[in-house]
């Protein structure tokens, strides 16, 4: 009863990482790429100042934003997380790590290797990383701490998409791999990738998603996931014995189709508790339960059957097949000019 | 001088029909071989389109597309090296075949062919430009050449102030018929959409639908209809020079018959015409090799890969496949009947 | 011209025994002259000899033609034979005389001879007589046809060929000619009747490239059997001729292995170009190989000119077969009817390098204003190219015999010297 106590007392300080920048850094960040993932623009270290005194300079300060933007395009990339606390995605609560705490940091490529991620305390706090490789990247901040017989192990983790269509569509079907790594993390939550993806995927409303968890290389049932959305949705669930949660993201965006923004980005949470009776050893103490809590940020987009329609495309082929086939009939039978009109019988 | 067995057999050979199953071949990699996990290479010079699920590679012009997406100064940083680089590539697979990727490998152009054997089983006439609408029409593929070009720069870069909107990116791919319908052939019907995102995207897919339409109904009245805007084709020409395979003609062995323009599936005047130059690639040739075939002139026109040659335009060969049997073999199957006939008498 | 029935009566008996004898006197010079004729060659003199006495293509629809323009796949194909009709023969060229100017080219003046008194090859009857326009004389001729009351048919040629609107011309031309056909023979053009007869000429020509080919390797036939052969092309049965020309060609490989070359080591090998040399007109081929010269090649309209060129179809239907046949008979066609007729150049070049030729021998039949005015310009080319051109000025008349042997005696010799 009181491990059941204080797992829900911890429960409220769900730490994950997010791709939304905090309002303060919203001019030093860019949407990078297909996927629109979170990296720093060049010199972003550097304050600027806005001027709002007059129509005048209000100009001159738009002309040499102009200017000083995308200018890191072609450069190395910084790609950017956020820390974030709290189980509401639309009022972010920002957050750093001070250096009490026990975290440890990974970045993991495609192929397996492990890549440099750093925490950055300026003013905003952030996990600085590079992106090289073309594919998933899993990126985790793993905090540990230890409250009475129990250790707790926070996982925020981030499955990241690399890919630049500017350098070619040559390993698509590298895009798919899933990848769980049991030596960082005993537990872990994997999205499953869906037979038809490529590089170029994004979920989008009303598709359906799995996810499924892992302890120690093998399913893990009966764990609780709870899925926020940034609409303020959310919805707890327990995975079944093969391990598996399904999600199917609502498809509560309806407007009209001059204000629908197509790539306008919703980000969902997910949670997952899981509590595990294994004796644990930690900083030379044992343990015998360990409580992991692991969160997961994506987004998804507006489904593509809200702002396409397959039947106005089949009835323009349509129209202009037949009005050309007529054009082109009308057309011989009028140039029948003189000696034209002589034909043959081909049987 | 005696030619060589083997080059006396190759030049006799029936190379459309070699030609046709080499089409379907690489029709079947560059659509399903992805499938099969065949990977070629991106920024090829051939509509491998990568909207097709089981495409093995990429069409170079995509990539160009989004490769000039970008800024003039990061174009002056590495990006521009990656531009180089694909270019690079691009050239590379480019110099072996010549024109020839657009006669043998390109996916589009064999769907083309095979909507010509359509109206040929059908019995259907085909129609063919006249001289002033054939020089006229010949400069779109030029014009969306540049056009492809100067979008993708123009939404991050302003020409005089203006910017292209987003909804622009890889404009030539949203128009073009590849896109729309190569992706059928592996069951998807997914490119058959009008965007209503913004006015842009309408136009722009409305517009993709109303070429892909115009494809098939062109290409089923005249042979090759798509290739004479291609601007893939433009993008070739401006390199043909250095690649390894080409075709020269012998002007002073040519009679001006004409039969290597009436096989022309494109309809190239200058092959007949053309007396002077040697070298007789012109824009809008794909290197069928049909003109080769159709003529009768020993030597007259000739394919070679790198001074190397490969097929020789011959009288043998020409009666050969135009009559369907050898000298010998016809005059064994008509003279019985002639002695017969002459005995009756 | 109206003349009473006795008198034509007079006319044509008078006019083919001259005939008749004409073509004895010419066939025994042919052959008895030289020795060692090609066995092969004997079927082509028995054509010639039945030329007078034969009933040739009996029971079939004769369409009669003349000059290089007239589309034999169509005729075929439409069930009808043609004959061409372009005649050699003094005999006939006397009566065209009556008909037309005296200083008229003695070709044409001898086929309106030959039409009006009925005694063409194998005694045929056309069904039409086509006639191109393909040059002044020829446009005239065909305004006579009413007066002599035969079926003559104009078909247009345009005077010229590389542009655009002349072909556009000439395939309507031919489609109207089609037409006129069918009409005719009474059966209609099929697609595979039309694809058998391209086929069916295409053997033709190909058995000729290789006559033509043995001719360039090495010299084991005299150009007036050559020219014999090319001629029986005019009114043999296709078949037949590609039988016979194929043996012939075996008969002549044979004769390259077994080094059995005709004349000597130094005779000049000699071209004939322009107006053409027609059976029985044979003097100058024959006057040059006793004096010694071998004719190599002949590029006459009677020769090379009218089997060489091929049809080639994308499409074996009538949409694309028409026009390709359309197209054979006129852009590849180096008549001087057409303006410019540079391909003609080109093409004398091109043969005096092929056949290792020595000098060129031009022949112009009086009143033949064509070949007469492209001689000037020819003759600059060959002199530029270095090759020795002897300008010939004669007709069908025997009269200039003495004339001509010494001009070619001093010809040749010069050529003789050279090598």
């Amino acid at each position: 009863m009181a491990l059941f106590l204080i797992q829900s007392i911890y429960a409220q300080e769900i730490i994950w990482l997010s791709n939304t920048p905090p309002a303060s850094m919203k001019d030093n960040v860019r949407a990078s790429g297909m996927h629109r993932l979170s990296a720093l623009k060049k010199g972003d270290t550097k304050k600027k100042k806005v001027y709002k005194t007059n129509a005048d300079s209000t100009k001159k300060f738009k002309r040499k934003k102009k200017k000083s933007s995308y200018s890191s395009y072609g450069a190395v990339t910084n790609y950017v997380q956020w820390i974030r606390k709290g189980n509401s995605i639309q009022k972010p609560a920002y957050i750093c790590i001070d250096d009490s705490t026990d975290y440890q940091l990974k970045l993991i490529s495609p192929t397996g290797n492990e890549e440099k991620i750093e925490l950055v305390k300026s003013k905003n706090c952030y996990l600085k990383f590079e992106l090289n490789e073309e594919g998933y990247y899993n990126a985790y901040l793993i905090i540990k701490k230890a409250i009475g017989d129990t250790l707790y192990i926070n996982i925020a983790k981030a499955e990241l998409l690399s890919h630049s269509c500017r350098n070619g569509h040559h390993k698509k079907l590298e895009a798919r791999p899933v990848m769980h790594y049991p030596e960082i993390t005993e537990f872990e939550i994997i999205r499953e990738r869906h037979p038809w993806e490529d590089f170029h995927y994004f979920s989008s409303s009303g598709e359906k998603e799995s996810y499924k968890a892992f302890y120690k290389d093998k399913v893990a049932e009966n764990v609780k996931i709870t899925l926020y959305t940034e609409k303020g949705w959310s919805k707890t669930m327990h995975t079944d014995k093969n391990g598996k949660v399904n999600v199917q993201f609502l498809q509560d965006y309806f407007s009209k189709w001059q204000e629908l923004n197509k790539r306008k980005i919703h980000y969902y949470m997910l949670a997952a508790e899981y509590t595990v009776q294994d004796t644990n050893e930690y900083k030379g103490k044992t343990y015998p339960y360990v409580h992991y809590t692991l969160t997961m940020s994506d987004g998804y987009r507006p489904a593509r059957t809200m702002y396409t329609s397959m039947v106005w495309g089949l009835i323009v082929f349509l129209t202009v097949t037949i009005v050309s086939i007529a054009g082109i009939f009308i057309y011989k039978e009028r140039r029948k000019k003189p000696y034209k009109e002589l034909k043959f019988d081909e049987h | 001088m005696r030619k060589l067995k083997i080059k006396r057999y190759i030049d006799n050979s029936n190379v459309s029909r070699f030609r046709f199953w080499i089409q379907i071949i690489s029709f079947f990699i560059f659509v399903y071989g992805g499938y099969f996990f065949i990977e070629i290479a991106s920024r090829l010079p051939i509509f491998s389109c990568p909207y097709v699920q089981g495409s093995p590679g990429g069409c170079y012009l995509i990539g160009v597309q989004h490769e000039l997406n970008t800024t003039w100064e990061s174009m002056l940083s590495f990006r521009g090296l990656g531009i180089l680089t694909s270019l690079g590539i691009f050239l590379l697979f480019f110099i072996f075949l010549n024109k020839a990727w657009c006669g043998f490998v390109c996916p589009l152009g064999t769907l083309q062919d095979w909507i010509t054997k359509l109206r040929k089983f059908l019995g259907f006439s085909f129609t063919r430009y006249d001289e002033m609408s054939f020089k006229r029409l010949k400069s779109i593929k030029y014009i969306l050449l540049v056009l492809l070009i100067l979008i993708p720069l123009g939404i991050r870069n302003s020409f005089f102030g203006i910017h292209v909107p987003h909804g622009m990116h890889t404009p030539f791919c949203q128009i073009c018929p590849a896109r729309i319908i190569l992706p059928l052939f592996t069951g998807d019907t997914s490119q058959i959409f009008i965007d209503f995102t913004d006015t842009t995207t309408i136009i722009m897919t409305s517009l993709g639908m109303m070429i892909a339409a115009l494809f098939l109904v062109g290409s089923f009245v005249k042979k090759r209809f798509f290739c004479f805007f291609c601007p893939m084709s433009a993008l070739q020409y401006i390199f043909s020079k250095i690649s390894l395979l080409r075709m020269t003609k012998d002007g002073d062995k040519c009679t001006r018959c004409g039969n290597c323009y009436r096989v022309c599936d494109v309809g190239i005047r200058e092959i007949a015409d053309d007396i002077i130059s040697k070298n007789i690639v012109k824009d809008d040739c794909m290197l069928c090799v049909k003109c080769v075939e159709a003529c009768p002139e020993d030597d007259c026109l000739k394919i070679s890969f790198a001074g190397m040659p490969i097929f020789n335009a011959s009288q043998e060969g020409f009666f050969k496949r135009y009559t369907g049997s050898s000298l010998t073999e016809y005059i064994k199957s008509i003279e019985p009947n002639k002695e017969n006939e002459n005995e009756s008498k | 011209m109206k003349v009473n029935k006795d008198r034509y009566e007079r006319m044509k008996k008078t006019g083919s025994i001259h005939y008749a004898m004409e073509i004895k006197k010419n066939l025994a010079e042919i052959t008895d002259d030289f020795p060692d004729n090609p066995q092969s060659m004997e079927y082509f003199y028995k054509r010639f000899e039945e030329y007078t006495i034969g009933n040739l293509h009996e029971g079939k629809k004769v369409i009669a033609s003349m000059c290089v323009h007239v589309p034999l796949e169509l005729i075929y194909a439409t069930g009808g034979t043609p004959v061409r009709i372009c005649a050699g023969a003094y005999a006939t060229d006397q009566i065209g005389a009556e008909f037309l100017p005296a200083k008229t080219c003695p070709m044409v003046k001898s086929t309106l001879g030959a039409v009006y008194l009925d005694i063409l090859p194998g005694n045929i009857k056309p069904e039409l007589i086509v006639n191109p326009t393909t040059c002044d004389q020829k446009k005239k001729m065909g305004e006579i046809a009413d007066e002599i009351d035969k079926p003559f048919f104009t078909l247009e040629v345009p005077p010229t060929k590389d542009s655009e609107e002349a072909r556009q011309y000439w395939n309507r031309v031919v489609k109207k000619f089609v037409k006129k056909l069918e009409q005719t023979t009474g059966t209609k053009l099929t697609r595979r009747r039309l694809k058998k007869a391209i086929k069916t000429v295409a053997k033709a020509q190909a058995v000729y490239r290789r006559f033509d080919q043995i001719r360039r390797s090495a010299p084991v036939i005299y150009g007036k059997d050559a020219i014999l052969v090319t001629n029986s092309y005019f009114f043999d049965d296709i078949e037949n001729w590609t039988i016979q020309v194929e043996k012939l060609n075996q008969e002549l490989e044979e004769r390259i292995k077994n080094k059995q070359t005709v004349g000597k080591a130094n005779s000049p090998r000699i071209l004939l170009t322009g107006s053409p040399s027609i059976f029985p007109n044979m003097k100058l081929p024959l006057l040059i190989e006793k004096l010694g010269g071998i004719v190599v090649n002949e590029e006459f309209c009677s020769t090379s000119r009218m089997i060489w060129d091929t049809v080639a179809v994308d499409e074996w239907f009538l949409y694309d077969m028409v026009p390709a046949v359309a197209d054979r008979y006129l852009k590849p066609s180096t008549c001087p009817n057409f303006t410019p007729n540079t391909d003609r150049e080109r093409k004398l070049l091109r043969d005096i390098k092929d056949f290792q030729v020595d000098g060129v021998i031009y022949q112009t039949f009086t009143g033949c204003q064509l070949y007469d005015m492209e001689s000037r310009r020819i003759g600059k080319i060959l002199e530029d190219n270095g090759t020795q051109t002897l300008y010939i000025e004669s007709d069908y008349n025997p009269d200039d015999f003495g004339q001509l042997t010494t001009r070619l005696e001093a010809f040749l010799d010069s050529l003789k010297n050279k090598k």
